[in-house]
């Protein structure tokens, strides 16, 4: 029992103080990732400060400051923020849907079926009628990956959910039968592709924010800002999902459609961020996990608190991308898999423990 | 008032409760008891909305379907059999859900000291920073006791009783546990509102509960007060074994003594 106590929260239980704090370092924490991500570059001396107030009218910068900063660094800086953060609350929202910490889109193949969606737009896009096409423009590929990761997430939750209890194990290896499939077909589409696409295929799975512009960002932007501005209404609810399906019901949760909502939320945040940097794994997974043992796991706080972290997590992994093998780019992924695979085998053998305990 | 009429359940060809009626009154506690399997859980999850049934079940003459689950929260609560929580949630955290089940916006303020004031009640106090996941059995029954009793404090809200729903509320309870829940249960029922609890321990039943229905094999066998329902023959037949009632002196209700086989009747 003694070794109990000492596990438990010191503040009587109430961990808001401690998430609220958190919040602002992170904030900061943010704020300096980012400046470093502008300053970071092959370029060789360039001032960011000065480029940052030039454009707000403030002193001058020099041409060549502008373009680095403003059209080169600016856009990956932005799209890492984005990205890792609707990594890290697509993850946190995933796993409040199926009451597990271990539930990731990477993982349970949502990314696969974004990839997918992704893969098929770019190479029987052009079969598409002419003015469907001129209608979606540059979203075709964003949208067809996010009804990628929408269905398989869809497709997921009907297998692994049965009366209201989802269990862990179907949904895990039903992840990866989803998985499997959807590389086939997407195998099966890039065997077909033409070799002009196949260009456009090698460098969209790539897999990495270097290829970032701010017309894909203005692409992939709002989704992703939609998904992540309809994760805090499902705070409450998906607080009361950890009681189960007909708890939360008798809690005035309606169950059927907060479900909807954050199964859409999660096929946005992946779908979109996806169809830019390609797969980016482990972020949705650690970082939730990680804040929930610092602060608790009440959705309220940590749904914008993994939004900062995911960000700051995705653009710092950006930059050890950047200096692992200079002067060429290590896949942002690999950097990823690096940190967030141990991390993930660190969860299963302390969970692990506890179950033998 | 909460009833169900010719409520019907059936799970594929079996049928689990087979055109039940049942009423429960604001102000008494009514026990819903039975051998396994005779349908008190399903009958408790068709009165909360949670099973599919045929029939009707109405609050205050309003169908549960004509509710939405706001509505529902705002006037009944309901303590589920297994208080699994998937998260790492502290007891604190776990009591202070109830604060914002059945609002439509999250603002609870000047309502902020209720969870340490239930969690008091259910007799946990300085609990507050366990983990729910550490909590022993009977103690996370009466965390989440707490929870639910937090969702619907005031026993009447705007001239309306509120109900409790407990199913098998002490079932994991010591003896000691048993009798503060119970006496938890009366007390609201006693400031008007509405309690109906499914419950094994049929002595606990005597002792606490104002109404009886006894199922069987998915039917109503009895119901009224527990005198009137506990008899030796009902009960011995309904459970399948030797039971014998007798009457303790201090309340004057029957009591339940089981019969060892060699020593039956």
């Amino acid at each position: 029992m003694a070794i109990v106590e000492t596990r438990s929260a010191p503040l009587a239980g109430d961990r808001r103080d401690k998430a609220r704090f958190l919040r602002l370092v992170l904030m900061a924490l943010l704020a300096l990732t980012m400046l470093l991500g502008l300053g970071w570059g092959a370029a060789g001396d360039t001032d960011v400060i000065g480029a940052l107030m030039a454009k707000a009218g403030i002193g001058e910068a020099s041409l060549r400051d502008m373009t680095i900063v403003w059209d080169i660094r600016m856009p990956r800086v932005l799209t890492g923020a984005l990205v890792g953060a609707a990594l890290a609350v697509a993850g946190a929202v995933m796993q409040g849907l199926f009451r597990n910490p271990l539930a990731d889109p990477g993982l349970v193949g949502v990314s696969a079926g974004a990839g997918f969606g992704a893969v098929a737009a770019i190479v029987l896009g052009g079969l598409l009628p002419i003015a469907l096409q001129n209608l979606v423009g540059a979203y075709l590929v964003p949208i067809a990956a996010f009804l990628g990761g929408w269905i398989s997430t869809l497709l997921l939750y009907k297998i692994a959910t049965r009366g209201g209890r989802t269990s862990v194990a179907t949904m895990l290896l039903a992840g990866i039968a989803l998985g499997a499939l959807t590389g086939a077909l997407t195998g099966f589409i890039v065997y077909k592709a033409t070799d002009d696409q196949l260009r456009d295929l090698t460098f969209w799975g790539m897999g990495s924010v270097a290829g970032a512009t701010w017309a894909k960002l203005l692409t992939a932007g709002p989704i992703i800002a939609l998904a992540l501005l309809a994760a805090p209404f499902l705070a409450r609810a998906l607080d009361a999902l950890a009681l189960g399906e007909a708890v939360a019901s008798h809690m005035g949760i309606d169950t059927q459609r907060m479900k909807r909502i954050a199964i859409l939320s999660v096929a946005g945040s992946v779908g979109a961020s996806v169809a830019i940097t390609g797969g980016i794994g482990f972020i949705g997974i650690v970082v939730p996990h990680l804040l929930r043992l610092l602060q608790g796991p009440e959705h309220r706080n940590l749904l914008p608190n993994a939004a900062l972290l995911g960000a700051i997590t995705l653009l710092i992994a950006d930059m050890i991308s950047r200096v692992a093998v200079a002067p060429a780019e290590l896949p942002i992924g690999i950097v990823t898999a690096c940190l967030g695979g141990p991390f993930f085998l660190w969860i299963l053998l302390k969970n692990r423990a506890l179950l033998e305990s | 008032m909460i009833t169900a009429t010719d409520t019907t359940v059936r799970f594929g060809a079996r049928t689990i409760l087979d055109r039940v009626s049942f009423a429960a009154a604001p102000g008494e506690v009514t026990a819903i008891v039975g051998p396994n399997g005779s349908g008190k859980t399903t009958l408790l999850r068709a009165i909360t909305g949670e099973q599919a049934f045929e029939g009707e079940v109405a609050l205050d003459g309003v169908p549960l379907s004509h509710l939405s689950p706001l509505d529902l929260a705002q006037r009944r609560a309901v303590l589920p059999q297994s208080g699994n929580v998937a998260f790492p949630f502290t007891v604190l955290e776990l009591v202070r859900l109830g604060l914002t089940a059945g609002l439509a916006t999250g603002r609870t303020e000047g309502l902020e000291h209720l969870p340490r004031t239930a969690l008091a009640r259910v007799g946990l106090e300085g609990f507050e920073g366990r983990m729910v996941q550490e909590l022993s059995g009977g103690e996370r029954q009466r965390a989440q006791l707490a929870r639910v009793l937090v969702q619907i404090w005031e026993p009447v809200l705007d001239g309306h009783p509120r109900w409790l729903i407990l199913d098998e509320p002490v079932s994991a309870l010591d003896i000691g546990h048993q009798l503060a829940v119970m006496e938890l249960a009366r007390d609201y029922a006693k400031r008007g509102g509405g309690v109906i609890a499914v419950m094994h321990d049929l002595n606990l039943t005597a002792m606490f509960a104002d109404r009886v229905t006894l199922l069987g094999s998915g039917r109503v066998q009895a119901e009224g007060t527990p005198q009137e329902v506990f008899t030796d023959h009902r009960l011995s037949a309904c459970y399948g074994c030797a039971l014998r009632t007798n009457t303790p002196p201090p309340t004057g209700g029957p009591w339940i003594l089981p019969q060892a086989s060699q020593l039956s009747l």
